[in-house]
């Protein structure tokens, strides 16, 4: 009864002594309970009888299964985590069972003492305890065991579960001296498996991170496209709140001038002009204002009505949408060619008004390509408006590029015949 | 036979113009207008014919001449245009350049001299108007054959850039085997991935394997291998 007390009083100090460890070195939130303390005794008592009964290969089971359960009870942590530390306790252990034995076998060659009785046997517990005590205490421990888990922060935890397997299957053949072969064929399935478990892993992730990139790509599509209608609707307002103003009177001419000044802090020419002619002539001379002496430009405007009386008014904006766009961009591209030539003119055909814009240009043009989204002549996040401008089929837009003169036409059919 | 278009309002004008034609071309057919009229524009869609246009600016009316050559243009690149003015030369260099117009001539400014030298030159060059047409999803490319220059292959874009007068530079997705019959026959294959317009070569180099242009352009894309086409 002595001797199984004894025991007990072993692997209570043996327990406590690797739990004290474990609760040292680890980080995070520790608790202690009841709960925590009845499995401490528990398992104490039943390491105790596997010790006293000499049931070796139990006693490394009860390490691998016992401890994990006790170590997740006093700190709860992810499994990568615990298994990490389980394998560095336990390694401080084995050190620390290296050196009583060492130890225990030089004072048994000195002095002779008797080491196989119950007190020796116990002895070398009691002492790991100690140390395991001391190892808790010392800071540098502390500090080492963290630097090891920054290193391996980036091995996956399928690399844990391997060594933990493996320390595992050393530790049973060690102490069982179970045939190698066996214990390699063991190796070798659970390596399979995990193997396995890994390659899971790896489809999974790919899997996920394919669903992952696709949403990614689709947000990202979803944001470049909104960005576009963006730029787009914000060219068009100011293109209609021109529309407008094109038509209006004085007072409604300066409440959209502050209006599209907020929308375009680039377009503030109007202040500039006493007076602005009304209709499209506004606009182009608004347009052209700034560049008088930059251009060798024309105006032929042949249409001696009111165009806004000829067209509905939907027709009428979407007509100086396009032209304001046409305007834009032949301008840019006349005064950075060498002749600088920009013709306008605005006819009456039949049933259409037709306005004409010719102009140079110098840069080299991907006939295929012009009009389309991604596409323009002056760089990055360029061309939406050609784009738009073809898009909207109200009024007819049309491209030609006759000996080296950009011909832009816009036709929009009348509302009624002109008398 | 060439066919003269005269539009003037002043009937003075367009017999003392019908005397000077007489002077220079024989085969003719010469037809007269004032103005703007049905038959005219008639006249103008026809394009099956080679004409001359002679166009008063100042018709008297809202249609002025430069309207009337802007309908020309609309349908027919090939046709010479001649303005006749009375003012000065406004804008002149544009309207030329815009409406491909081959002179324009002051009423009261040597006009009879070179009015005829004018003439006899169009009757010489024979109407070299024809165009290289390209139309593509949004945009139709016109260039006339004699403005381009040559035709190179971009092998990192994989496309046709086609050289022309006045800094013209357009890319096509065609290659030189669909391009070719797209031309007419002063287009010749100088190298693996050019094409160039002989007439417009001042001097080759099979040596060093470069042609020099007009222009004074030096292209280094010149194979003896087409050296038969090219010396034709």
């Amino acid at each position: 009864m002595i001797d199984m007390l004894i025991t007990f009083i072993a692997c209570f100090a043996s327990t406590f002594g690797i739990a004290y460890l474990y609760y040292k070195l680890s980080d995070g939130k520790k608790k202690i309970n009841l709960k925590t303390f009845i499995v401490y005794v528990l398992g104490s008592i039943f390491m105790s009888l596997l010790m006293y009964y000499e049931i070796p290969i139990v006693g490394a089971v009860s390490y691998f299964v016992y401890f994990p359960i006790l170590f997740y009870l006093v700190n709860p942590m992810p499994i990568k985590k615990l298994i990490f530390y389980l394998c560095v306790v336990w390694i401080y252990g084995f050190l620390a069972d290296l050196i009583c034995m060492v130890g225990l076998s030089l004072i048994y060659n000195c002095f002779h003492f008797e080491v196989y009785s119950l007190m020796f046997t116990v002895t070398p517990t009691i002492l790991v305890f100690v140390i395991l005590i001391i190892l808790s205490k010392l800071k540098w421990v502390r500090k080492l065991t963290n630097f090891i888990y920054s290193l391996t922060k980036k091995i996956d935890y399928v690399f844990y579960i391997i060594i933990f397997f493996t320390l595992f299957g050393l530790i049973l053949s060690l102490l069982a001296s179970i045939n190698v072969k066996n214990f390699l064929l063991v190796l070798v399935i659970v390596l399979t498996i995990l193997v396995l478990i890994l390659l899971m892993k790896i489809t999974f992730s790919e899997f996920e991170n394919d669903i992952f990139l696709n949403t990614l790509k689709a947000n990202n599509d979803f944001y470049i496209k909104m960005d576009e209608e963006n730029r787009i609707f914000k060219h068009n307002l100011v293109a209609r709140l021109m529309s407008i103003k094109s038509v209006s009177n004085k007072k409604s001419i300066a409440l959209i001038d502050d209006l599209i000044f907020k929308f375009n802090k680039n377009v503030d020419t109007s202040n500039s002009l006493k007076e602005i002619p009304y209709g499209l002539n506004g606009i182009i001379y608004e347009k052209l204002y700034e560049h008088l002496n930059d251009l060798n430009f024309k105006v032929f405007n042949n249409i001696d009505y009111d165009i806004f009386s000829y067209l509905t008014p939907k027709r009428y904006n979407v007509l100086v949408e396009k032209l304001m766009l046409v305007l834009d961009n032949s301008i840019e591209s006349a005064i950075g060619s060498l002749e600088k030539v920009l013709v306008i003119s605005i006819n009456d055909v039949e049933n259409f008004i037709e306005i004409e814009v010719k102009n140079t240009f110098a840069n080299e043009i991907d006939i295929d390509n012009l009009g389309n989204k991604s596409y323009s002549t002056k760089g990055n996040k360029r061309g939406l408006g050609l784009f738009s401008n073809f898009r909207n089929k109200e009024v007819a837009f049309s491209i030609k590029i006759i000996n080296n003169y950009f011909v832009s036409k816009i036709v929009a059919k009348k509302n009624k015949n002109v008398d | 036979m060439v066919k003269f278009v005269v539009v003037d309002d002043s009937r003075e004008d367009t017999r003392h113009i019908f005397d000077l034609l007489d002077e220079v071309v024989s085969d003719k057919k010469v037809v007269a207008f004032q103005k703007l009229t049905p038959e005219l524009k008639k006249e103008i869609m026809n394009v099956s014919e080679h004409k001359v246009y002679i166009l008063d600016i100042e018709l008297g009316n809202k249609v002025s001449g430069i309207n009337i050559a802007k309908l020309i243009r609309d349908v027919d690149w090939e046709s010479e245009i001649i303005f006749i003015t009375n003012h000065e030369r406004m804008f002149e260099s544009v309207h030329r350049s815009i409406y491909e117009v081959f002179d324009f001539i002051e009423k009261f400014h040597d006009f009879d001299k070179r009015f005829k030298k004018d003439i006899g030159e169009i009757i010489k060059r024979n109407f070299d108007n024809k165009m290289f047409v390209y139309k593509a999803n949004n945009v139709e490319l016109n260039v006339y054959y004699k403005n381009i220059l040559y035709i190179f292959r971009d092998t990192e874009d994989r496309k046709l850039i086609i050289i022309a007068d006045g800094n013209g530079k357009y890319s096509v997705a065609l290659n030189i085997k669909d391009i070719l019959p797209m031309l007419d026959g002063r287009f010749v294959q100088c190298y693996r991935s050019c094409i160039v317009n002989k007439t417009r070569i001042q001097e080759k180099n099979y040596k060093e394997g470069y042609f020099t242009l007009d222009t004074g352009e030096k292209v280094y894309m010149l194979s003896k291998k087409f050296r038969s086409d090219l010396d034709d």
